[in-house]
Formats: structure tokens, C-alpha cells, sequence
């Protein structure tokens, strides 16, 4: 049992990394924490079903134009609405990413509310045993897709004249931009980077969980707390926090009781807080004069 | 050297002679006249909405006075809820009894939130540990059984005020009325005292504050626990009013109403609160044609108020009336 | 016989007087009659709202047939979100402006049971559908008629079916904490105390929660004889997912949550639904025979844009109910005769509900007949009574 716990614990931690490592990706870049991310999942999911659902396109092409779509709309959110106020106090840019995401929300619940609608079936169903452990298609697709777009990340961060700008933004925005980086195009970009991510997340846990416009209202915080163990900033720390999160969760309601699942997250976030503020990888959190 | 009690004392004489503070008792001696005019229904949403003002009010003095990103509103809120609603239920207790254990438990869950700002927790940190605090109590609400009867939902027996029973919707608006009154009036009071000054020193600048010699630490759970205070009795009120307590009715969700009071009413003003506790309050009544645009609608006015009219809508009332402009912030 | 002249003035005063002191006709007028319908037509819990659409379309439907004798009905939908503080504000609307002459629906448990003081003290009779809590009637209130199954029936119904089957000792539950999940758990558990039967296990799965793992590997490993789940649609996929994968082959039975032919289609294969069985509210499958007349008047008149669902029923059954009682009351009509008419109402058959409604004045939970929806051993979904035995419908 405990073999089976641990590996759907990382499946399901998988996705939670994900959410923490687009948040990671805005924070990086802007310093905000995105507090509609959760929607921005849901977004992606919607806007996939409209494609594959009222468009007929193949589910492929749909996944990548929502990618897409998603991203241009991460892009527009930052230019239009958080560039504007990112010199305001923390408070108004809080609020700001929480209305996006609520408004998101509203649109969904306006055209959708009504229904829980099937998603386009696109992973292979069935499952196979490996060892004492189980694991379904949907499982392999989702921890999959999250290692590769860890690793792509990874890649353009740390290996390619992308990520030095990116370094050199997060360092100093001004010194940045002194030396004739488009700082305001980047963050944008990254903006739609997390969007596209999160659309991702979309993609991969509708066909589990069905599609309403509530479907990520619990993946925020679970992100919250993945960022958190990991260490805020902390790309590794945000997928091994969420990996941890996943593993925790079911090993907490296999052993303990399930009705402790829902609050693992809070207790972690709260505990880390508390304990250790800058979780496991993160910098020690100092504040600017 | 300026003695900084002179000073103090100075500002105080000025502020004192303000004539708002004399257009601030005019609003409920009009509001006493409301009730010949309206129905059971129309007086349950103005009775709402006064329990909605001590929820935005409270909330700003966290949010806006003292400028931490404390999310824990709708713990406070529920927590008095539950307070009054368990003493009411289990044991019968008398009401503005009930009332004060709904306000003091907010005032110590207030305290409690505190701890991690005093710990240096701040920003989008504190967002967040207070967000998982709030839900936190969800799971308690589910759980402790014994006394909240879990997700069924605390029924709150009809309240008796010294064996007046408060039967209608206007018995309760008299309640009601005499406690909002007194909140809004003591935390206009405080906010306007040299530890409402601090608060927005501290909001502003923490450093300098603490360098010029305002116990911040102390400030700080000041302001939590008031905070926690004035929106407890808030929870206490929604219990009498809806006399049925549930964890649902408490999630994030209902904080982002809690938000969307605060950031359209306008932040740092107790007008502005009471503003956007009245508007959010109506307009789903008033838009009962629209059915599924509400929240759409309250999102897109919080984004263009962020975006335009940071100050909220009290702002616009400013240009109409100087009498509505408070002397002791600046916008 | 001489009688005292100030006797028969008095008798004749009273007589004229204390009637119409006691009959309420508020509600109605020469052409209509006011029916407010509470319901969570937008929120988290909109898809419910679909019940409040199939009574609509029922009443259009006795419009159409020229109304109640010669009045037609004037519905006011009011949307409560499924939020108990705007039930109560739309509970005093529905009363005191909008003056109604009777309320039918309620739709969310949590809601109903806030609205419950509101409506009782004001004597307005409430037709209860789709909300199911068995607080919402009980303890009895003179105006209170619960229209659908309640809580304690479904409850039974549970425990009731996951008995029929032979040699069931071990039974596990997996519900969320929530209280409609608790308000089909407590009457379950109730009955089974008194079989001298306890559920091996409960578990936990939230709302919202994309993986039930834990909870299965849990049920495995306590060895049951049946599981009970007591979810919702989004989750009941879930669980019956995960069940499959992870090889949880006990029969499991479902409560009134969920559509089971839409379960199949999200689950994508017949596979998981092996062993799946449901309790079922109505007459016949939603495209069987005993349904067909139901579907005549109610798919036609929906609104625009709305799809029809096994929800869709779970409020008009109700809706035939009143428009009977008002039918047979004739033109006076007053909210007194509305209530002693109910009260009259035995054996009645409407169409939609599974069995028939009976009331009387002890009694005001009117439907208790529930059964239950699987596979038989031919891969047909068929209706049952008990355990392997096909219900006469």
C-alpha cells in the first residue's frame, strides 16, 4: 500500500508542482504572487473544450491553440492591468491578480454555470501494474508532462541567453533595463508563460476532475503551499514542494484520516511559515530598506 | 524641541473642530426614520447590509489603516458567528451576551493572526498563511461537532433582547443600528487617536515608524484584535439575522465579498466601507434580473477601481461634498 | 322555536365574521395564482438549478391547458445561490413583497433549512422538492408539505438495498463531510444500528478533490461486502475511476447526486460502473415507458439553451402535486384549504416520483418509495427494488 501511496502521491503532487512552478515563473519575473492562477487552469480546460466540443477541432490542435490562447491572455493581463499598478503597494496588486481570476470565473459561470460538462476524452484509458503498484495512463501523461516542462524550464533558465536576461531582470529590473532589456515585454511574456502552464494543468486534470468553472478552487492553495515548502523563487523547490504536497496528502489519509487531507496544505503552509519562512530551497526572506 | 504630546495635543484640537465629525451622527438619526417605509424583506437587506458595514469597516483597519495583507476576515467573521450562534443554541444564553463572546472571540482570533506579522511574516506571505488560517477554521467548523453540529448548520433560536423578543426584521434593525453605530463610531475614534495615526505610519514606512519611537509591535495586535473585534460582532449579528450558522457560508468566496467591500467602498476610509458594505449588499438584489453577472460585475468593478479610482468609489462623493473628506489620512 | 334575537344577531355576526377573519387568499387573484419558486439558479450549485426549470416548465404546461380553473399561474423564480443568507432574503421577498400564495422548491438543504423559520412563522404553505434534509418538515409544521424523498427515506433506501443483498456484514462508507453527504449518512447508519449493524469504515473524499487513492487503498484493505458512496457528480467519477484502477470489486451503491447514465459517459467505459448501483427517485428510467408522459410535458417547454437532465424531474413531481390539490379545491381558494387539501392527499400518483405521495395531518413527508438504477446481468440498465430483484413498474 505504501508503495502505491507514495507513486499516486507524486502523480497527483505533479500537478500541484505545476501551479507552484507558474507561480514561481511570475514571482521570478514581477515579484507578484498570482493569486488568480487557480482560474487560470480553469481557463485553459474551458478553452480547450470550446475548441475540441463547439469548434471540432482535433483535440491536439485545440490543446496547443489554448496554449496559445492562454498565453496571449497572461501577456494582456500583465500589460493591461498589473503593469499599470506593479509601483503600488503589494495590497492593490493582490487584489488585482485575485479580481482576474475571479472575473475569469464569472465568465465561465456565465456561459457555464449551469452544467458540469464532460471533458474531450484524449488519454488512453486503462491501467497497468508495475511492481505492487498501479498506475493508469492519465497518471504517466500527467507526472510526464509536468517532468518535461520542469525540465524545459530548467533548461531556459539556467542554459540559454533567455534565462541570463531572466537572472539579470530578477536581480535588478533597473539595471536591467539600463542595459537595453525590454523588461516590459519579458514580464509579459513570463506572464503568458504562467498562463500557458497553467492551461496546461488545465488540460491535464479535466478529464479527471470534469469541467465547471469551480474546478481549481482547491489548487490554488495547494500551490500556495507547494511554493511554500519549496522555498518562494525556488524552481526545484516548487516542484519538489508539490511533489512532497501530493505524497503527504495521501500518506496523511491512508495513515491518519482522511478528513485531514483538505487541510495538509494549510498546515504545511501554516507550519513552514512559522518554522522555516524560507521553506526547503528558497532564500532567506529579507526585507528591502 | 516640540513636546510630542504638544504636538499630539495641537492636531488634536484640530481635528476636533471638524465638522464631519458632526455630519456623522446625521446618518443613523436618518436611518431611524427608514422602517414605516419598508417591508419584512426590503428591512432583512438594510439589516443585512448593517452587518456587512462592521465586516468592511473592521476589515479596513487591517487592510487599509494598518496596510498588512491579512486575509483572515471571513475566519473572524465566522468565528463570531459561531461564538454567538454555539452560546444561543446550546445554552440559551442572553443576547447581547452572545453578542460580546461573538466580538471578543474575533478580537482574540484577531490577536492570534497577529503572530505571524509580529514574526516578520509580511506581504504576500501573510496573504497566504492567513488565507490557510481562514480555511483552517472551515475544517474546524466541519469537525467540532459538538458545538457547531457540522456541516448541518447551527440554528439560532429567535433572539429575546431582556424578554423583548426581536420577532421582525425592524425590531432587529433597532439592535443593529445601536451597534453599528457604536463600532463605526469608536473606530472612527481610534482611527483618528495618535494609535490611528501609528497605523498609517506603519503602513507607510514600518522602519521609520519604529524609529521614531511608535511601539509598532504593539500597534500591530492592536489593530488585529479591533479588527477581529468590530468583524466578530459583525459574525454575531449575521447569526442573529440569518439564525442559521454553516461552515459554507464562510469559504473564499465570501471573502472576496469581503474584498470587493473594501477596495470599491474605498480603503483607509470608514465612508468608503460603509459605501461598498451598502453597494455590494443591494446590487444582488437589485440585479435579480441579471441572474450569473454578479460576480462578474463586482470583478470588473474591483478592476476598475484598481486601475482608475484607487481611492474607491468614496472618492467621487469627495468631489461632491468636502464635508466627506477625513482630515486625519491621506489618500 | 323562538330564538333570542341578540342569539341570532351574534350567530349570524360570527358567521359572517369568523371565516373570513380565517381565510387567507393572499396570492391570489381573479386571473392568477402566485407560486414563488426558491432555487440556485447561478453560485457553485447552479446545476442544480435545473430542478427549478422542470417546475417551471410544468406550470407553463397547465397554463397552456387554460390554468386552474380559468386562473393561470404567475412563477416567480428567485435565485438564492445556494447561500443561506440570501435564501432568507429571498424567502421574505417571495412573502412580503412579492405576496405569493404558496412557495414551491427550496432546491439546496442548507438553504431550505434557513428558510424553514422564515416561511413557518409566516404561515405561507411550502411544497419542499429536491431539498432533501428531513429537518426542512420535521419536527411537523402546519404549512410545511416535503414533496420528494427525504433524507431518512433516501437514508433507509441506502441501508435498505445494501442489506437486501445476502450475507452483507462489512459495509464501507465514503462520503464528503458536507451536509447533504450527512444527511443521507445519519439515517443510513440510524437503520443499520437497528439491524445491529455498524459500517466497518467511513471515509472522507472533499469536494473538489481529483484523486481518491487513499480512500480506496483504505476500503481495500478493510475487506467489505459493499461500499456506500455518498458523492457528488464531479467525485463520484473519481471514486468509481480510481475503484477500477486500484481493483476495489465490491458492489457500490450511490446516492441522489449524480445521473448514472452521465457518469458512464464521463467514465468513458462500462467497465468502472461494474457492480455500480444507484438510488433512484423516480417512476421509471428517465427514457423509459413510465416516463415517457413526463418527458412530453417537460422537455419541450425548458428554457432556451437548457438541457434536459434526470435533474429536470426532480422538482415538477412537486409542481403536479399542487396544481391537483388546487384543482380539486376549486375557484375559493385560501392558503387554509391549500393545507387541509394537502393534508387530505393519499395514494397520488404523479407521474414522476417513484410511488405515490400520501399525507395526513401527522404526516407531511409525503414520498418514500425510492429504487434503485444498474446493470442487470444482460448489460441493461434496469430499475431495481432490491438486490437482484427488477422492480414492477
Amino acid at each position: 500500500m505504501l508503495a502505491q501511496l507514495v507513486v499516486s502521491g507524486i502523480a497527483q503532487g505533479a500537478l500541484y508542482a505545476l501551479v507552484a512552478l507558474a507561480m514561481t515563473v511570475v514571482y521570478r519575473a514581477t515579484t507578484v504572487i498570482n493569486f488568480g492562477q487557480g482560474d487560470f487552469v480553469m481557463a485553459g480546460a474551458f478553452a480547450v473544450y470550446v475548441l475540441v466540443v463547439l469548434a471540432g477541432a482535433p483535440f491536439v490542435v485545440s490543446a496547443v491553440l489554448a496554449l496559445a490562447l492562454l498565453f496571449g491572455i497572461g501577456w494582456a493581463i500583465y500589460a493591461g492591468l498589473i503593469r499599470p499598478i506593479v509601483a503600488g503597494p503589494h495590497l492593490a496588486l493582490a487584489m488585482m491578480a485575485v479580481a482576474v481570476g475571479y472575473a475569469l470565473r464569472g465568465v465561465a459561470r456565465v456561459v457555464w454555470g449551469r452544467e458540469v460538462l464532460p471533458f474531450p476524452r484524449v488519454l488512453p484509458q486503462g491501467s497497468f501494474t508495475v511492481g505492487p503498484v498501479i498506475l493508469s495512463a492519465s497518471d504517466l501523461v500527467v507526472a510526464g508532462g509536468v517532468i518535461v516542462a520542469v525540465a524545459v524550464l530548467g533548461l531556459v533558465f539556467y542554459a540559454t541567453p533567455l534565462g541570463k536576461t531572466a537572472q539579470a531582470i530578477f536581480q535588478s529590473e533597473r539595471g536591467a533595463a539600463l542595459i537595453g532589456i525590454n523588461v516590459a515585454a519579458f514580464q509579459g511574456a513570463m506572464w503568458g508563460v504562467a498562463a500557458a502552464m497553467g492551461a496546461l494543468g488545465g488540460i491535464l486534470i479535466a478529464p479527471i476532475t470534469l469541467l465547471y468553472p469551480d474546478l481549481a478552487a482547491s489548487i490554488l492553495i495547494r500551490g500556495f503551499a507547494a511554493m511554500t515548502l519549496g522555498g518562494f523563487g525556488s524552481f526545484p523547490g516548487a516542484a519538489i514542494g508539490g511533489v512532497m504536497l501530493g505524497v503527504s496528502e495521501l500518506l496523511v489519509g491512508a495513515y491518519v484520516s482522511s478528513t485531514l487531507i483538505d487541510i495538509t496544505a494549510y498546515l504545511v503552509i501554516i507550519g513552514v511559515l512559522l518554522i522555516r519562512p524560507s521553506g526547503l530551497f528558497g532564500r532567506p526572506i529579507a526585507v528591502r530598506v | 524641541m516640540i513636546d510630542a504630546r504638544e504636538a499630539d495635543a495641537a492636531l488634536n484640537r484640530r481635528t476636533a473642530r471638524h465638522p464631519s465629525g458632526g455630519i456623522f451622527w446625521l446618518v443613523p438619526a436618518v436611518l431611524l426614520l427608514l422602517p414605516p417605509l419598508l417591508n419584512d424583506y426590503t428591512q432583512y437587506i438594510v439589516n443585512l447590509a448593517l452587518v456587512y458595514v462592521l465586516v468592511g469597516v473592521g476589515f479596513n483597519v487591517v487592510i487599509g489603516n494598518l496596510g498588512q495583507l491579512a486575509f483572515a476576515n471571513a475566519a473572524f467573521f465566522g468565528l463570531g458567528a459561531y461564538a454567538t450562534g454555539i452560546l444561543l443554541h446550546h445554552y440559551h444564553a442572553p443576547l447581547l451576551l452572545s453578542i460580546v463572546a461573538g466580538a471578543i472571540v474575533g478580537s482574540l482570533a484577531g490577536a492570534l493572526v497577529s503572530l505571524p506579522a509580529l514574526r516578520g511574516i509580511r506581504s504576500f506571505y501573510l496573504a497566504i498563511i492567513t488565507l490557510a488560517f481562514g480555511e483552517l477554521m472551515r475544517w474546524v467548523y466541519v469537525n467540532a461537532e459538538a458545538w457547531t453540529l457540522g456541516s448541518m448548520g447551527l440554528h439560532v433560536p429567535r433572539p429575546a433582547l431582556f424578554g423583548w423578543v426581536l420577532s421582525t426584521e425592524k425590531h432587529k434593525f433597532y439592535l443593529f443600528l445601536g451597534i453599528v453605530t457604536l463600532l463605526v463610531a469608536a473606530t472612527a475614534n481610534l482611527l483618528r487617536s495618535r494609535i490611528g495615526r501609528g497605523f498609517m505610519a506603519i503602513r507607510d514606512n514600518e522602519l521609520a515608524a519604529a524609529a521614531m519611537g511608535i511601539p509598532t509591535a504593539r500597534y500591530m495586535v492592536l489593530a488585529f484584535a479591533w479588527s477581529g473585534f468590530v468583524v466578530g460582532t459583525g459574525g454575531a449579528l449575521y447569526a442573529i439575522l440569518v439564525r442559521q450558522v454553516s461552515p459554507d457560508a464562510f469559504t473564499l468566496l465570501e471573502l472576496i465579498l469581503h474584498f470587493g467591500i473594501v477596495i470599491v467602498g474605498g480603503l483607509t476610509r470608514i465612508a468608503g466601507s460603509i459605501l461598498g458594505a451598502v453597494a455590494l449588499t443591494m446590487a444582488p438584489e437589485l440585479l435579480r434580473d441579471l441572474p450569473g453577472y454578479e460576480e462578474l460585475l463586482i470583478a470588473c468593478l474591483m478592476i476598475l477601481i484598481l486601475l482608475f479610482l484607487p481611492g474607491g468609489l468614496v472618492t467621487l462623493f469627495d468631489r461632491v461634498t468636502p464635508l466627506f473628506r477625513q482630515r486625519y489620512h491621506r489618500v | 322555536m323562538r330564538i333570542s334575537r341578540t342569539l341570532f344577531a351574534a350567530t349570524l355576526a360570527a358567521a359572517v365574521v369568523a371565516p373570513a377573519a380565517a381565510q387567507d387568499r393572499t396570492g391570489v387573484t381573479e386571473t392568477t395564482i402566485k407560486i414563488g419558486v426558491p432555487a440556485p439558479l447561478t453560485g457553485p450549485n447552479a446545476s442544480f438549478g435545473a430542478a427549478a426549470y422542470g417546475i417551471q416548465a410544468y406550470y407553463n404546461y397547465v397554463n397552456e391547458k387554460g390554468g386552474v380553473h380559468g386562473r393561470k399561474i404567475e412563477l416567480i423564480l428567485a435565485d438564492h445561490a445556494c447561500n443561506e443568507a440570501k435564501g432568507v432574503a429571498v424567502a421574505k421577498k417571495l412573502i412580503s413583497q412579492d405576496q405569493v400564495f404558496l412557495i414551491n422548491g427550496g432546491i439546496c438543504s442548507g438553504v431550505a433549512l434557513a428558510m424553514r423559520p422564515v416561511i413557518e412563522e409566516a404561515g405561507v404553505p411550502w411544497v419542499v422538492s429536491t431539498a432533501v434534509n428531513q429537518k426542512i418538515s420535521a419536527p411537523l409544521a402546519k404549512n410545511i408539505f416535503h414533496a420528494s424523498q427525504t433524507s431518512e427515506a433516501a437514508g433507509h433506501g441506502l441501508a435498505r438495498f445494501v442489506l437486501s443483498k445476502e450475507g452483507t456484514r462489512k459495509i464501507g462508507v465514503i462520503a464528503h463531510t458536507n451536509e447533504w453527504s450527512r444527511g443521507y449518512r445519519d439515517p443510513m447508519v440510524a437503520y443499520l444500528k437497528d439491524k445491529g449493524l455498524s459500517p466497518a469504515i467511513e471515509v472522507t473524499l472533499e469536494r473538489g478533490q481529483s484523486d481518491a487513492t487513499a480512500q480506496v487503498l483504505r476500503l481495500k484493505e478493510a475487506g467489505l461486502d459493499f461500499v456506500v458512496a455518498i458523492l457528488y457528480e464531479p467525485e463520484i467519477v473519481v471514486f468509481l475511476r480510481d475503484a477500477h484502477k486500484l481493483g476495489l470489486n465490491v458492489p457500490k451503491l450511490g446516492s441522489l447526486g449524480a445521473d448514472y447514465v452521465n457518469t458512464e459517459k464521463r467514465l468513458g467505459s462500462r467497465e468502472p460502473m461494474q457492480g455500480f448501483y444507484q438510488i433512484f427517485q423516480y417512476k421509471d428510467l428517465i427514457d423509459g415507458p413510465g416516463m415517457k408522459n413526463a418527458r412530453a410535458i417537460i422537455e419541450p417547454r425548458l428554457p432556451p439553451g437548457e438541457k434536459l437532465t434526470d435533474f429536470s424531474f426532480y422538482g415538477p413531481g412537486s409542481a403536479v402535486a399542487i396544481v391537483h390539490v388546487l384543482d380539486k379545491i376549486g375557484r375559493d381558494l385560501t392558503r387554509e384549504k391549500f393545507i387541509a387539501e394537502m393534508e387530505q392527499l393519499k395514494d397520488f400518483d404523479t407521474g414522476m416520483i417513484a410511488g405515490k405521495l400520501s399525507y395526513s395531518p401527522t404526516n407531511h413527508q409525503g414520498a418514500t418509495q425510492l429504487y434503485t438504477v444498474g446493470y442487470d446481468d444482460t448489460g441493461k440498465i434496469v430499475v431495481f427494488e432490491a438486490w437482484g430483484k427488477k422492480a414492477q413498474l
